[in-house]
């Protein structure tokens, strides 16, 4: 065992006791931390509600990444935005719909459609279809979903998960439909495209804020962002340092 | 007691795979691999059934003449073909008797990858210069601010910085596109990528500890 993997053990365990704390205190005090503004999330609630009252479908991506490998966390953070908008838009005349490129992350949508349609006691109108695999690469799932979105009348467009250069296809035929598009992936290249096609992108690792700002300030997810910015300044400490080091060739 | 079970699994089995990926030790490395079998077994697993919601969705829109249906009779008809083919391809090479059938599906099977899925895919990703660069026209009438300007001047910069023909004009520029790509593109693009990571771990952790269950309620 190297020192590289004591410290990335030590580095899992800190940041799951740091959550645990957080969560823990905010608990207790019932004060969770405050957080800066970020517009997708802002506006997605009423963005909802205007599709449910046109009579439009709104399109949630979770992306073409597979759950069980380095994806998955992005495909877990598509399936929280999807919760908050099954659960306001299943009155809807056009439930939404679920596209993904996996099949285990297409089993977790409809496991999280379902859920919300049983929480709502409106099971009767879930349609297992609505979660769905439109393609099994990249390129031609982001063709499926380009035609999905003319024939299923979409006029939001939430791309959350894993997505590559194929979104830009995706966002693209969202654009020519003027639809509302947010977009959040885990890629830097994929990031650069939403911020030129996307309404409302999601930069950085706000696609993992979701959770907290979504689900009524849930405090556990709080509680993991306040953990992310504390290991955010210690990795910043750790740049400076070495490369003040490096300078004085200590290193 | 429903939701405790796969809870506690699930909580366990992610954290003795987490603590084996970093301890390689004696039994714990054979159950991280073992774990991770099952893990791609049921993945494969899931892509099959993702694979039948896929002819179910088009079957529907068959069945009901829905939006264009002729695209999802084609793609039945190559799902079907393509199946059939995979299958018989399979087919031991001892059997003489359907060794042509299993030559001819090899061949078929082998045709359709190389010679409709890669170009129709190629070309769809060839696509993907023309939608950037209209992206980016668009861009500064969607969003009138500071930084699409600096994005479209930026974009100039690079695309220019790789014209090859000698301008007095132009030749500054490639010095400047590798600062730009060395210094500011790399160092944000590495600071995504360190936000990111931070938020994969988080995630990953909160699944762990059990707060976060995209397994059930």
């Amino acid at each position: 065992m190297s020192i590289a993997d004591l410290l990335g053990l030590a580095v899992g365990f800190v940041a799951g006791a740091l959550i645990v704390g957080f969560w823990t205190w905010a608990r207790r005090t019932g004060a969770p931390p405050a957080l800066r503004p970020v517009d997708a999330f802002r506006d997605l609630p009423q963005k909802t509600g205007e599709s449910v009252e046109a009579g439009k479908r709104i399109h949630v991506s979770l992306g073409s990444g597979v759950v069980g490998s380095q994806n998955t966390a992005a495909a877990l953070a598509g399936l929280t935005v999807l919760e908050v908008i099954a659960a306001a838009a299943t009155i809807s005349d056009r439930p939404p719909i679920v596209t993904t490129g996996d099949g285990a992350s297409m089993i977790l949508a409809q496991d999280t459609l379902r859920r919300v349609y049983r929480r709502q006691n409106a099971l009767e109108r879930y349609d297992h279809l609505a979660g769905r695999l439109a393609g099994p690469t990249p390129l031609s799932y982001a063709a499926a979903v380009m035609t999905a979105q003319k024939d299923e009348a979409v006029s939001t467009n939430i791309l959350i998960g894993s997505l590559g250069n194929e979104l830009a296809l995706m966002a693209d035929a969202g654009w020519g439909r003027q639809a509302h598009q947010i977009i959040g992936t885990d890629t830097p290249q994929a990031q650069a495209m939403s911020y030129v096609t996307a309404d409302q992108p999601l930069i950085g690792e706000d696609v993992f804020a979701s959770g907290a700002y979504l689900l009524g300030g849930n405090p556990v997810h709080k509680a993991s962002l306040q953990t992310q910015d504390v290991l955010r300044v210690v990795v910043i400490a750790a740049i400076v340092i070495g490369a003040l080091l490096k300078l004085v060739s200590l290193l | 007691m429903k939701l405790r079970l796969p809870m506690a699994v699930a909580i366990s089995m992610g954290a003795l795979t987490l603590v084996a990926y970093f301890i390689p030790i004696g039994p714990l490395a054979g159950l991280r691999l073992l774990l991770l079998t099952w893990a791609g077994a049921l993945a494969a697993v899931a892509l099959l059934v993702g694979i039948a919601n896929l002819a179910l969705v088009h079957l529907r829109h068959l069945s009901t003449f829905r939006g264009p249906w002729v695209y999802s009779l084609a793609l039945l008809v190559a799902f079907v073909l393509m199946l059939g083919f995979g299958l018989l391809s399979l087919i031991p090479t001892g059997l003489q008797e359907f060794a042509d059938i299993a030559a001819f599906s090899h061949t078929a099977f082998h045709f359709a990858f190389v010679f409709i899925q890669i170009p129709v895919e190629a070309s769809l990703a060839a696509l993907l210069v023309v939608i950037m660069v209209v992206a980016g026209a668009r861009l500064l009438r969607a969003r009138r601010n500071w930084s699409a300007v600096a994005f479209i001047v930026v974009s100039l910069i690079l695309l220019l910085g790789f014209v090859t023909i000698n301008l007095p004009l132009l030749n500054a520029l490639p010095g400047l596109r590798s600062w730009i790509m060395q210094a500011p593109a790399a160092g944000a693009v590495r600071g995504l990528l360190l936000g990111i990571a931070l938020g994969t771990i988080t995630t990953g952790l909160r699944v762990i500890i059990g707060a976060d269950r995209p397994y059930g309620e």
